[in-house]
């Protein structure tokens, strides 16, 4: 890896931890959805650093609509979306600090202890990924990718008929 | 504080959220609605909690006037339907003096209220236009209105057929029966109160004009649509442009209300008249020779009332459209 | 190198189409306008609102300056006038565009105005309804390609244009390409008679003068994109690759700056409807008899 390659690995990474930091820090909602979506775009960035053309693209692509349509539902479901108020927005103080530093010591052993391998010998050209990546999905994945978007739709369809209450035939 | 503490107390939606609703004012300089309207629209989202309007133009003329003065004094109070207030004041004084006026010099005033009646439905048109986006419509509306407002009737009788092409294309326009169909629908009891295009609209036969003698000699004949939506109001008004020009034509001559001639020193006079918007009266008291209280009833308070139940939790973009298919007058209102 | 010529032609590309709109609003051709508004912008008083969100104030034009840039750097002039040839073009143009909804929920948000932010709100809702239609047209383009990159999308229509082989895709992804522009009659953002301005509406100067330029390069990079994907891209006779790749911008754009001044601004509701219920089932329907024909006709 050149040095080139690891200094912009290391900023996008760092990004991507800062907008994770704001995210809780900032009493805005809506700063908070765009925050994230930053911080996952940065994520993507990092991916295209690692010649992951197609999935740093599609990571990009994704969270960027993801996380607006995130910034509306709080914007509904939450009382004070600027930020501007008093509203105290943490909860179970106790248990989220337990949980979270439980989690820090388990990700700092398993990037500790996993046997990491070299870096990859030769990465494919990005044309050859993108053909990889089709084959995969259309030939070996097919069965989990297909049950996981029937799984998707399902819940989308039954979502939407219990948040609608039922009323008379209306036009929109 | 918690959210729950924040939320107390806060006002629910019918969908069950609670947010903050928003007082957003929409006028009276607003682009797409009437001059001198002030709408005030709470907004729970996009959505229409509350609705209030009302009118922000000027008051009434300082009393007392003089009688010969009030003509002009009265049509100089709405920029949008002078020519009506004025041959409501000329009608108000002569039923004061006890005098009828002469049919032809009626069907020439006749014909100057129906030429009114066209530029402010072409207008109205242009304005509704401009609200919902369709630039061309708007500018060719408003070009035939210019054209038209202080035109003779010869000069009507040529533009009558371009008009008429015009108004029979409207309808046609792609997409405008989806953006006007079924929005603001006023049933039929609702529109007991109203008077004009939009009672019309809703399949109610009332019109200051069908019991005047002036109006069933030039073959006046009342026209209603059925469906009180934007769309019918649209269509009433249009058919009321094409009906106005074959009054003008039938009348031939067109004429201003002069000033009224003998007016008693004192007295008490009442007329109506079917103003492009609906009937407006008028109840005047003479004394010496000047008018020293008066009343004048405009169809905007019955409308504006009724903006609040009309547009209870629509839209926003619909809510506006319905409001302006009303085509509010708000001049005139403070008297 | 190519990319300075890229650019160049992206500038001269939005005045031009700067010019047709003005043409189209105001009905007289006056090639000096947009050169004279912009100065009037940048001279004019810059009004701040009063309680902004300052960051996003700011952020949102700039943003979405960058979105439209960004998805201009995949599109081909000629072969090899393009900023970047990436393996994945068709894809990254997408997620170029996917930050218009960012920017313009930025721009909404950050002036702590109700029209401003109903303008922006009303983008997402607009999203939703045209983010399918403008990938799934994509993906039959690319299957008959065999390739997501630009370059070859535009080679693999040498011997019969997209437009006729898949013409239900074209109308689909022009349509949703009004919608990402917000070009009437989908202009909910910005609707004049709705929102007076919307999400312009709190923006004035130099803000407002970079919102527009943005906006234009937009428009310019959608129909670069409509003709890259249908239209043939460079290929045509007589003339050098890249004046065709200009004059079929130009009329795509021109064609989509008049066609929505006609219709009334649709209602949010029923382009939802109309978008999820008919648009992506043409789609799907689309996508399915591409892949027929690409297996049975050679061509």
């Amino acid at each position: 890896m050149s040095v080139a390659t690891s200094l912009f690995l290391a900023f996008f990474g760092i990004a991507a931890v800062w907008f994770g930091i704001v995210v809780f820090r900032t009493h805005s909602m809506v700063r908070s959805a765009i925050a994230l979506l930053f911080s996952q775009t940065a994520i993507g960035a990092m991916f295209l650093v690692m010649q992951a053309e197609f999935l740093g693209v599609l990571q990009i692509m994704m969270m960027a609509t993801e996380m607006s349509v995130m910034a509306i539902f709080m914007v509904m479901f939450m009382m004070d979306p600027g930020g501007m108020g008093k509203m105290d927005m943490t909860h179970q103080k106790r248990l989220s600090l337990w949980a979270a530093g439980i989690g820090l010591v388990a990700a700092l052993a398993v990037i500790w202890g996993a046997g990491w391998q070299g870096p990859v010998p030769e990465v494919p050209g990005a044309d050859e990924q993108a053909r990889m990546l089709g084959r995969e999905l259309l030939g070996r994945s097919m069965f989990i990718f297909e049950s996981a978007a029937l799984m998707i739709l399902t819940a989308m369809i039954a979502a939407t008929m219990v948040a609608i209450a039922p009323r008379e035939e209306e036009n929109p | 504080m918690s959210m729950v503490g924040l939320t107390e107390g806060k006002p629910v939606s019918p969908d069950g959220l609670i947010m903050e609703w928003i007082e957003t004012p929409f006028g009276p300089f607003f682009p797409g609605l009437p001059g001198g309207l002030a709408l005030m629209l709470t907004l729970d989202g996009d959505s229409v909690a509350q609705a209030v309007a009302s009118s922000l133009a000027t008051g009434a003329p300082q009393l007392p006037i003089a009688a010969d003065e009030l003509p002009d004094r009265l049509a100089a109070l709405s920029p949008l339907a002078p020519v009506a207030l004025r041959e409501l004041a000329c009608r108000a004084l002569e039923a004061a003096a006890g005098t009828t006026t002469a049919p032809k010099e009626a069907t020439a005033r006749a014909a100057a209220l129906e030429r009114e009646r066209i530029a402010s439905h072409l207008g109205w048109l242009a304005g509704l236009a401009r609200q919902i986006g369709l630039s061309r419509l708007e500018h060719r509306a408003g070009a035939l209105q210019l054209g038209l407002c202080a035109a003779e009737a010869e000069e009507i009788a040529r533009q009558a057929p371009s008009i008429k092409a015009f108004v029979s294309r409207v309808p046609r326009t792609p997409l405008l029966h989806e953006k006007l169909g079924r929005i603001g629908p006023i049933s039929t009891t609702n529109a007991q109160g109203f008077g004009g295009p939009v009672a019309r609209a809703s399949g109610i036969r009332t019109d200051a004009r069908s019991d005047a003698p002036t109006y069933a000699a030039l073959g006046f004949s009342l026209h209603t649509e059925t469906g009180g939506d934007a769309w019918a109001r649209l269509l009433q008004r249009l058919a009321e442009i094409g009906q106005s020009l074959d009054l003008i034509a039938q009348a031939g001559v067109i004429a201003l209300p002069g000033t009224a001639r003998a007016v008693p020193p004192d007295g008490h006079g009442m007329a109506s008249v079917e103003t492009p918007r609906g009937k407006a009266t008028l109840h005047l008291n003479l004394k010496d020779g000047a008018v020293e209280a008066m009343h004048l009833t405009t169809p905007f308070p019955a409308l504006a009332a009724h903006i609040g139940p009309m547009t209870a939790q629509m839209e926003l973009a619909d809510a506006l459209t319905a409001i302006a298919s009303l085509d509010l007058d708000p001049w005139g209102a403070n008297t | 190198m190519s990319t300075a010529v890229v650019l160049f032609a992206l500038a001269a590309g939005c005045y031009l189409v700067a010019v047709c709109e003005s043409w189209v609003v105001h009905g007289r051709l006056s090639l000096t306008r947009p050169a004279i508004s912009a100065l009037a912008l940048l001279g004019r008083e810059q009004i701040l609102p009063r309680t902004p969100d300052r960051l996003f104030f700011e952020t949102g034009p700039v943003l979405l300056l960058i979105a439209g840039l960004m998805s201009v750097a995949v599109i081909p002039l000629a072969p090899g006038l393009i900023i970047t040839d990436l393996a994945i073009g068709a894809l990254f143009l997408n997620a170029a565009l996917a930050y218009v909804l960012v920017a313009l929920i930025m721009a909404g948000w950050g002036p702590n105005g109700a029209y401003g932010m109903i303008g922006g709100w009303r983008f997402l809702g607009q999203f939703v309804a045209y983010a399918m239609l403008i990938v799934m047209p994509i993906t039959a383009v690319a299957m008959r390609a065999e390739s997501l990159s630009t370059v070859q999308i535009v080679l693999s229509q040498a011997t019969l244009w997209n437009v006729f082989y898949q013409p239900i895709g074209f109308v689909l992804f022009v349509i949703a390409a009004m919608g990402v522009a917000w070009l009437a009659p989908i202009d909910l953002p910005t609707g004049g008679g709705d929102l007076a301005g919307g999400v312009e509406a709190e923006y004035t100067g130099a803000r407002l003068g970079v919102l527009r330029l943005a906006r234009l390069v937009i428009i310019v990079a959608l129909s670069g994109a409509t003709v890259t994907f249908y239209l043939g891209g460079w290929l045509g006779p007589w003339l050098p690759g890249w004046a065709w790749t200009a004059l079929k911008t130009l009329a795509v754009a021109a064609a989509m700056l008049t066609l929505g001044r006609q219709l009334p601004r649709l209602r949010e509701a029923r382009y939802l409807a109309v978008s999820w219920k008919l648009g992506i089932s043409l789609a799907l329907a689309n996508i399915f008899l591409v892949g027929v024909i690409a297996l049975v006709v050679p061509i």
